[in-house]
């Protein structure tokens, strides 16, 4: 379940006549969808969120919300595309809840033991310090840079489809990301 | 790294192909991450809600709450409508009077139900009628159980004319009992009525004794008596639940004017009655239709009425039909009311 090749293998049926079959009341539908976008949505949210603590808050509300208000899906929109968009407004209202969109702290924090990691070989070693730096340094981005990155990188979306989810238009979402790549590779370069 | 399951990863690199757009190293780097997922009890969590809505879901379908309530109220409104309605029809006289006696109570705001009058003549009829001669229900019932109250009232009527053929003696009428003040009051009033209409009774049988033919002196006797009584006040005290009480008090008073009537004179004078009966039968120019009950249970009324419309309808009466009408006519025509009910009962479809 937590394989995270496992969660992307192809299925025949299609997201949208999953979640067609469970408004029709299909629980078996559901837990195939929830399987197929569980791991990339929670490292999303996770991510985007800062700490694990509020992404699996938010995680969890989010699917909350998509079964309460599952009536209201149509084929018109792409179930990815509404699922994130929940996810999306999960996250709004959470920070917005908070007061402080998130803290570099808790993003360091998230990260592997480093004397779990010195265990490791060094090639293990050196990858885990490269993937700390960029959680490091995607730590230091606005929210809307940082989310606009994770859409991209994690959840491979375009930026049609960033921009639907994030209620900005693609311009911006656009923009967003390449400022994102602009200060990440900054920031690596200058950690290591 | 690539994504070689991703669906959307081509679309994604239709998009990022620009390398403002997209950077390997950050992308290989990102694939380097520490895999994450929820917890257990997290999935646990969304599943379990997820069968939850499913298996709730038929019970969704049905009435909504909101529906629910909606069907709710307009039931009880339409059978409020429904009720009050009836009510108009079958007596209307009654719903005028609890409208306005609700109407007046709120205005007033402080008219304990207790103290009604018809409160009062209720409490006050069950030792009433027990010194009544007559066989009369209790006041609470309804209308099918005055009608029933009026019909053997009626039928005791003829008793002391059939005593009196007979040569039988009846016992004195037996006073009533203490009255509360609101009803005392009103019995006030028809003891003087009473006494009025006796002291007339006797006066003018005492004067068609010596100057007129027999019958045209009853006749006088009980058209007179007749237009003494307030038919007003009768239905208003009818409707107030007093009508046992109204029933007695009128039985005596008649019962002691037709002990002094000669039986000749009461049915010339019941003949009289029954044609004015006749006449305005006739005059709706259609048979009544009289109310339908078992055979075996006809009361006077009904009897009344069908032999009524069997003249109306131009059919022979049976032999015995004119003595019959004779004596029912000689009833509804000496109690004004139950000779407007017999109207009332033939008016009815």
């Amino acid at each position: 379940m937590s394989d995270r090749h496992h969660e992307e293998a192809p299925d025949e049926t299609c997201d949208e006549e999953l979640m067609l079959a469970f408004q029709a009341g299909d629980a078996g539908a559901f837990d195939t969808l929830y399987q197929r976008h569980r791991g990339r949505l929670f490292r999303f949210l996770v991510r985007e969120a800062g700490s694990r603590e509020n992404g699996e808050e938010i995680y969890q509300e989010a699917w909350l919300r998509l079964i309460r208000h599952k009536e209201n899906y149509t084929v018109q929109a792409r179930f990815t595309t509404w699922l994130y968009q929940l996810a999306h407004s999960c996250l709004i209202d959470h920070l917005r809840k908070q007061g402080r969109l998130w803290r570099h702290e808790e993003a360091v924090a998230e990260l592997p033991d480093m004397e779990s990691c010195a265990l490791t070989p060094e090639a293990e070693w050196g990858r885990h310090l490269t993937a700390r730096a960029l959680a490091d340094c995607m730590a230091v981005l606005p929210v809307e840079q940082r989310e606009v990155f994770l859409l991209k990188e994690e959840s491979g979306f375009s930026l049609a489809d960033i921009a639907e989810i994030t209620g900005a238009g693609i311009e911006s979402a656009k923009s967003r990301l390449r400022y994102a790549l602009k200060k990440l590779r900054g920031c690596l370069e200058a950690t290591t | 790294m690539s994504h070689p399951d991703d669906p959307r990863q081509n679309d994604a690199q239709d998009d990022t192909n620009n390398s403002d757009l997209h950077d390997n190293t950050i992308s290989q780097l990102y694939r380097q991450l520490p895999d994450e997922v929820p917890l257990e009890n997290t999935d646990a969590t969304i599943l379990a809600a997820a069968r939850r809505s499913v298996s709730a879901r038929p019970h969704k379908q049905g009435f909504s709450p909101a529906l629910q309530r909606l069907t709710a109220t307009a039931a009880v409104f339409v059978l409020g409508i429904a009720l009050v309605v009836q009510w108009q029809y079958r007596e209307p006289e009654q719903l005028a009077d609890v409208l306005a006696t609700s109407s007046g109570s709120a205005a007033s705001g402080m008219t304990p139900q207790t103290e009604s009058p018809a409160a009062l003549a209720e409490q006050d009829l069950s030792s009433t009628v027990e010194n009544i001669p007559v066989t009369t229900p209790a006041p609470q019932k309804k209308k099918s159980a005055d009608k029933k109250t009026s019909r053997k009232i009626s039928a005791d009527a003829l008793k002391p004319e059939m005593a009196s053929e007979s040569g039988q003696t009846l016992p004195p009428p037996v006073p009533p009992a203490p009255l509360p003040a609101s009803a005392a009051e009103y019995a006030s009033k028809l003891s003087e009525r009473r006494e009025r209409n006796a002291r007339q009774v006797e006066s003018r049988m005492a004067a068609s004794a010596s100057a007129h033919a027999p019958a045209l002196s009853a006749e006088s006797a009980i058209s007179h008596s007749l237009a003494d009584t307030d038919m007003h006040e009768q239905e208003k005290y009818m409707s107030s639940g007093l009508l046992p009480y109204q029933h007695a008090m009128q039985m005596r008073e008649w019962q002691s004017a037709l002990e002094s009537i000669p039986v000749t004179e009461k049915i010339s004078a019941a003949r009289e009655v029954d044609r004015d009966l006749l006449e305005q039968v006739l005059g709706r120019r259609q048979p009544p239709a009289c109310l339908k009950l078992p055979s075996r249970d006809l009361g006077p009324d009904i009897l009344l009425c069908q032999l009524l419309k069997q003249h109306a309808e131009g059919k022979p009466l049976p032999p015995d039909s004119l003595q019959q009408l004779q004596e029912l006519g000689l009833i509804t025509g000496v109690l004004g009311y139950r000779r407007e009910a017999v109207l009332e009962l033939m008016k009815q479809p």
